[in-house]
């Protein structure tokens, strides 16, 4: 890190008085989630074993990727992230995730 | 008035191609696609957003947004959640800043008592994503295909961290500073989302913990009540709703999203290459944007045309913007220095042209550091700075 003092200088503002800040409650209620994925084979697999963590969105907005790509990107999800996908799902998913546009609707 | 260029240059395309699910979306221009997004559902405290993923969120702001001035508004900054769970409500009262590890002390601040652990300060900077524009490079990469959007700049308020670690009278021989949010790990076992700072990087007169944003507090959903603010750095380790900060004696830190991820090539790599040397992606480079005009955008013959941008030094300063036409290189006015470690807006007037002209804008910092003509590729698609072009159509 090269750091210039002066530079650093400029970029703080100290203000004129420190105003008391009042922090309040906040409480937000998230949208639900209308997306889905399209049908075809592969279907189920994707929502039993994709969908409860993340929206289909996540994949479906994904470029076209290599099988190699998605079976490292299952093993972390399995691995890493301690998603229970189920091994017999696998095929399933892998044809879903390499067949046609990632976002064919 | 909404000029038709204004309406390709906030990406605003019509429906009748596209997924039908939401009533607007945008369109990224992603190369090989898919390009198209909705711009719903809006989420609480926040406008219209490109929705990239809905559970976590990830929510893109529209190009056209920073084409307004250099402060992105608080409803249309980006927004971006790991793979966890995120509290969706905050009880101020209840909410304590843990400081411990490599401390003499180990405190349990309450807000108020972050609030007065030393003097209140601003600090403009730019929040950007390590992987803003991951979805242009090519060959594509997995991860969140952002386009521009994953950037935002706002005036932060807070006090030092330092302060805050001071409370806890921190040892001599600290080395880094971990900081973790409330955000939890989707499923047990898996990995918190936690990052850590070397120690002379937590204790610099910028880096603050902070609770206001451009006037305001900050968004639940960029993270309320508290956030660390670390200019010049990648938004990773601008930790949302801060809740613990543990002191660590030794430099190297095996925890997953600083030792295995969130990390860049140390050489230069190909697609398909593995087990090259990585470091932990830390500081941003320069970077600029035209945003007067958008890709293809027709523009009246014989007559200049009023070119308009922002710009950033990454963590240094904006030293010079040039807009790159025709071979030449030609120097942009830079607007008030509002911020060093901020957006910098840049303005140009290009002399007429007769035929179709690609121009890019080029940023270079006060460190001398300028954005590449190419860049190497990289498999996460992070830190992305190279020189973004566009093609200018006389009409």
């Amino acid at each position: 890190m090269k750091w210039a003092l002066p530079i650093l200088l400029l970029a703080v503002t100290a203000c004129d008085q420190s105003p008391a800040v009042t922090f309040t409650d906040v409480s937000i209620t998230l949208p639900e989630d209308k997306g889905a994925f399209p049908d075809r084979p592969g279907r189920q697999a994707m929502i039993a074993n994709c969908a409860g963590c993340h929206s289909p969105s996540m994949i479906l907005t994904q470029p076209r990727l290599s099988e190699e790509h998605w079976k490292s990107t299952i093993k972390k999800m399995r691995e890493v992230y301690k998603a229970p996908i189920n091994p017999a799902d696998e095929p399933d998913i892998l044809a879903y995730l390499t067949s046609g546009e990632a976002a064919a609707q | 008035m909404l000029s038709r260029r204004a309406l390709i240059a906030s990406g605003v395309v019509g429906a009748a191609a596209l997924p039908a699910l939401a009533e607007r979306f945008a369109d990224l221009a992603l190369p090989g696609g898919p390009s198209a997004r909705p711009l719903g559902p809006i989420f609480p405290q926040k406008g219209e957003m490109i929705v990239q993923r809905v559970h976590p969120p990830l929510l893109e702001t529209p190009f056209d947004v920073f084409d307004t001035g250099v402060i992105t508004p608080n409803d249309r900054f980006f927004v971006r959640w790991s793979g966890g769970v995120m509290p969706t409500s905050i009880e101020a009262k209840a909410h304590r800043l843990t400081v411990r590890g490599a401390v003499k002390q180990p405190v349990a601040l309450t807000l108020d008592e972050v609030a007065g652990a030393g003097e209140t300060i601003e600090v403009m900077a730019v929040n950007q994503c390590a992987g803003n524009g991951r979805g242009l490079q090519e060959p594509r990469v997995g991860g969140a295909q952002w386009a521009h959007g994953a950037m935002g700049n706002a005036r932060w308020r807070g006090v030092r961290l330092r302060d805050v670690l001071d409370k806890a009278r921190v040892s001599s021989n600290a080395k880094r500073v971990r900081l973790a949010g409330l955000d939890t790990p989707m499923i047990d076992g898996a990995p918190q989302f936690i990052k850590s700072l070397p120690i002379d990087v937590a204790r610099r007169d910028d880096v603050i913990v902070a609770w206001g944003m451009n006037g305001d507090m900050l968004p639940l959903l960029n993270g309320y009540p508290l956030r660390l603010i670390v200019p010049g750095w990648f938004a990773t380790y601008w930790v949302k709703m801060l809740s613990d900060i543990e002191i660590l004696d030794t430099d190297v830190d095996d925890s997953y999203f600083m030792a295995k991820t969130y990390r860049m090539p140390a050489i230069p790599v190909a697609p398909g290459d593995k087990d090259f040397p990585t470091v932990p992606i830390s500081s941003m480079p320069p970077r600029s944007w035209i945003t007067s005009h958008a890709q293809g955008a027709r523009v009246a013959r014989g007559r200049p045309i009023e070119l308009r941008g922002i710009a950033m030094g990454g963590d240094a300063g904006v030293a010079r913007v040039e807009v790159l036409a025709g071979g030449k290189a030609i120097p942009a006015t830079l607007g008030r220095d509002e911020g060093t470690l901020g957006f910098r807006r840049w303005t140009l007037s290009l002399p007429p042209i007769a035929r179709e002209l690609v121009i890019g804008a080029r940023c270079t910092n006060a460190n001398g550091v300028t954005q590449p003509d190419v860049q190497a590729w990289n498999p996460s698609g992070y830190a992305r700075n190279v020189v973004e072009r566009i093609m200018l159509v006389p009409a």
